[in-house]
């Protein structure tokens, strides 16, 4: 009975999101995560009929679509780094680079585990490579979070709306993809009710923080460069130099 | 199962610092002022100071101590210990501010180049974690003791520099360069202010 009403919880929520970003005319400002809503929200109508009429089928459908879910959901990271950093040429070129790398890195270690596997899959099982995807996610994900409180980048609500409800989404799915694997069919019972609730949750923040448009701040175009990248950086390297010197100066006196 | 354990302690680490995030409020202000202010201040304020020259020398603490009852001296060891650290909570204040100012002008600058900003944040992390010991060493031992047990390892420094140096002539004068210039060339003033 629970599950039933978390599992009909979930397209309403997200049909709510759809119409309010319809409403607000601001579908077009989150492209890719709207994109991501419709996906989630097709998919789980058809998991639902799919259960009903072929429920022998229902696992085989359900896997491979979650891979395409996991795909799509690359998209809801970009329209973070998007939005977030469009007006900032600076940390988004930082950023490109840091992302890049973590990306090299987590990428490399699934393909080299899907190279010796043998099965060309990194994890010995689906959910196992469905948690080295999540990973990959959660890791470029984390990283611009990072680069974004390291450049004190303003995020509005729906930004943070964003952040919070993906990040707690990734979060909370490698737990439980990681207990899951662990424990076996004795978390199952437990899974069934935890993984669709907690993506209620998600669901409801990106509700409350996606109800109206709210961007952040935009950046004053008359504070913008003068100064070069490389003389700001050599007066602040300069400084960093006078500061430690100073201090031994003064032991040293 | 250790893997397993890292996996669920890593996701619950991240998990926290979404709720976390969701409370701050990222502020956003004045960036290229800000920059130019912060360089101003930090060319006139406190860091020019003579005041620091003092906390640190043994001169004063050995007269009190030979002047005075062990009680006062030791009240005055105290305050000269809060006065070193309040000092040094000053620099590093003053250099932060001025970090912060130098990533909000940085942010905006298409030029910035992703290996030097990396540079600079080791530069500033290198700065914050030395200062970090320095304030630990002056809580524990006082300011006089730290400053002689910084001049000992300054020392040790520069003899180590030395070997390399003799080792390598190449390597060595580029790491002596990439350092604080702790060669007591960098003790002159004009390099400071």
């Amino acid at each position: 009975m629970l599950s039933s009403v978390l599992w009909i919880l979930g397209p309403i929520l997200e049909s709510l999101i759809l119409l309010r970003g319809t409403q607000g005319h601001f579908l077009k400002k989150y492209k890719l995560f709207y994109v991501y809503v419709v996906w989630v929200l097709v998919r789980d109508l058809s998991l639902f009929a799919v259960y009903h009429v072929w429920s022998s089928g229902y696992a085989y459908v359900y896997w491979y679509s979650q891979f395409l879910s996991i795909l799509v959901g690359c998209g809801v990271v970009w329209e973070i780094y998007r939005a977030a950093l469009g007006s900032y040429s600076g940390a988004a070129r930082m950023a490109r680079s840091v992302l890049l790398f973590l990306f090299v890195i987590t990428m490399s270690r699934i393909v080299v585990a899907a190279v010796t596997s043998g099965k060309w899959l990194p994890g010995q099982t689906t959910l196992e490579t469905e948690r080295e995807f999540r990973i990959v996610q959660l890791v470029l994900l984390a990283g611009l979070v990072a680069l974004l409180t390291y450049y004190a980048i303003p995020a509005g609500r729906n930004l943070k709306g964003l952040i919070a409800g993906y990040g707690i989404f990734l979060a909370t799915n490698l737990v439980q993809l990681t207990l899951r694997d662990f424990l076996g069919d004795r978390f199952q019972n437990w899974w069934q009710y935890i993984q669709p609730a907690t993506y209620i949750f998600v669901l409801l923040i990106w509700c409350q923080t996606l109800w109206s448009y709210a961007p952040a701040a935009e950046s004053r175009p008359e504070s913008r460069i003068e100064l070069s990248y490389q003389s700001l950086a050599c007066e602040t390297k300069k400084r960093l130099r006078a500061a430690g010197n100073y201090i031994v100066k003064a032991i040293r006196s | 199962m250790n893997l397993e354990l890292y996996f669920l302690v890593s996701a619950g680490a991240l998990l926290l610092i979404a709720v976390l995030l969701i409370r701050e409020d990222l502020r956003h202000r004045q960036d290229q002022d800000t920059f130019r202010a912060e360089v101003a201040s930090f060319n006139s304020d406190s860091l020019a100071g003579e005041l620091s020259v003092r906390i640190f020398r043994a001169e004063d603490s050995e007269f009190v101590a030979r002047e005075t009852s062990p009680s006062v001296a030791r009240a005055f060891r105290q305050e000269r210990t809060v006065l070193a650290i309040e000092w040094l909570r000053g620099v590093r204040g003053q250099v932060s501010r001025l970090f912060r100012s130098h990533l909000k002008t940085a942010r905006l600058n298409p030029d910035l180049s992703p290996v030097g900003e990396l540079r600079l944040g080791f530069q500033f992390l290198a700065f914050q974690l030395t200062t970090s010991i320095l304030y630990a060493v002056i809580r524990i031992r006082g300011p006089v003791r730290a400053a002689r047990l910084v001049l000992f390892s300054l020392d040790l420094y520069e003899k180590l520099l030395k070997m390399a140096k003799d080792l390598s002539p190449i390597t060595g004068t580029a790491v002596s360069a990439e350092f604080l210039e702790l060669s007591p060339r960098a003790g002159n003033r004009s390099a400071v202010r």
